[in-house]
């Protein structure tokens, strides 16, 4: 979905307009879903996650400005976050650690438009990561593992996985805004 | 600690967007972005910033019933689906009986229910107005709209807690849904501009609701605390 188009259906969520709303949902709904699955693991969760999301986009699309990003990257950052609200409250009543250690690394394609610079920026800065830094972001980000969730999978001290994947989103963050 | 030393505020704003942050931390930095809009600011570039790692996840196209749910818990759906209507449980079934049952709840409320009526103007627009909620003969927060700004004052008298937060809500006097003005600060002040889909509304009441950490999800208000007229200035 071009961001002129995404813009122009935010702007006409924002006053009320139910199509627009549909179209959005049908253009951004499979991207968003594809988060919110790499992130719950299951598909009633990852559904919940995204029903309560888009119902998020709906009354707030007139909060939605150019200073957020993209009206994709504003969505995924909804998404992401009512996932991670809804992990932290199943580890806090379940073991996660479970079905955390049956699962494998993230599974990761290429991305739709690897020629956008900014797909081109991340691909190189990842590429100057060390190995260690680039798998414990990894599974944070795409995993939703909190420092003591990547302590248990991977048995390495809680402090070495703070400072490493701190070090490594400020390399990361370094090289991006060059 | 201070939180907005840049350094350290950089390592939060990437802690918290990368989900690493959690527990009462996360609830006390989503109360800084709430207040700070340097906070706001440098989560809004780090979501930028990792936003291309999402490229990178293969898109699944969801089942038909989300969109379903969607319109369900929107209301799109709320006269036209049985199932909706039959179902007791259907949060915009309860939105709309929480509406309805907007003079019942006021009743209750009685005694933190203070402005006159001949002081309020249910069916103004939302200009130059302003609201205060009580609780008996304390103010909590003193609510101004100027234009398209909001602003909403909280006084010590506020009770701040990790475990929920407080949502404001403007009922409409057409009896529709009511809308979220968004999350009441605990302490402090926040100015944020008006929902453009807010402007036109005629107002019959502004409600202060009591919500899980961050407001509610369903779109609907939860628990309704204090109600309340708007005056104009």
């Amino acid at each position: 979905m071009d961001s002129e188009l995404q813009q122009r259906l935010i702007n006409a969520v924002a006053r009320g307009e139910r199509q627009a709303f549909e179209q959005l949902y049908e253009a951004a709904g499979p991207r968003l879903y594809g988060v919110a699955m790499q992130l719950m693991r299951s598909p009633e969760r990852a559904e919940e996650a995204l029903q309560e999301a888009f119902v998020k986009i709906w009354h707030n699309a007139a909060d939605y400005h150019q200073g957020r990003g993209s009206v994709m990257t504003w969505m995924s950052s909804i998404v992401r976050y009512r996932c991670i609200d809804l992990l932290r409250s199943i580890s806090a009543k379940e073991d996660r650690q479970d079905s955390l250690d049956e699962e494998g690394a993230p599974v990761l394609i290429a991305p739709e438009h690897p020629e956008d610079p900014e797909n081109l920026a991340l691909e190189r800065c990842m590429d100057t990561l060390e190995r260690d830094d680039l798998q414990y972001i990894h599974l944070a980000y795409y995993r939703g593992m909190t420092h003591a969730e990547i302590q248990s999978h991977t048995g390495t001290p809680l402090g070495t996985i703070k400072s490493w994947i701190r070090r490594g989103l400020q390399r990361l963050k370094r090289c991006l805004e060059q | 600690m201070n939180y907005l030393n840049d350094e350290r505020l950089d390592a939060l704003a990437a802690d918290y967007v990368m989900g690493t942050m959690h527990g009462r931390a996360r609830l006390r930095f989503m109360r800084l972005m709430q207040t700070y809009h340097k906070v706001r600011e440098r989560v809004w570039h780090w979501e930028q910033l990792l936003a291309p790692m999402n490229e990178k996840v293969a898109p699944l196209t969801p089942p038909g019933h989300v969109w379903e749910e969607i319109s369900r818990r929107i209301g799109f759906l709320e006269s036209g689906l049985p199932t909706a209507a039959a179902n007791d449980e259907s949060p915009s079934k309860g939105l709309f009986a929480w509406a309805g049952g907007f003079a019942s709840a006021a009743v209750l409320l009685l005694g933190i229910f203070i402005i006159t009526p001949e002081q309020t103007v249910p069916t103004a627009p939302l200009t130059e107005q302003v609201a205060v909620f009580k609780e008996g003969e304390q103010p909590l927060w003193l609510m101004e709209v100027s234009g398209n700004e909001l602003t909403v004052q909280a006084t010590s008298a506020v009770t701040a807690s990790e475990d929920h937060d407080y949502e404001l809500w403007i009922v409409p006097e057409d009896g529709s849904a009511p809308v979220s003005l968004g999350l009441m600060p605990e302490d402090g002040r926040v100015t944020r501009m008006l929902a453009v889909n807010t402007h036109d509304i005629a107002i019959k009441a502004v409600a202060v609701s009591l919500e899980a950490p961050g407001g509610s999800v369903t779109g609907a208000p939860g628990e309704v605390l204090y109600v309340t007229g708007l005056t104009i200035l």
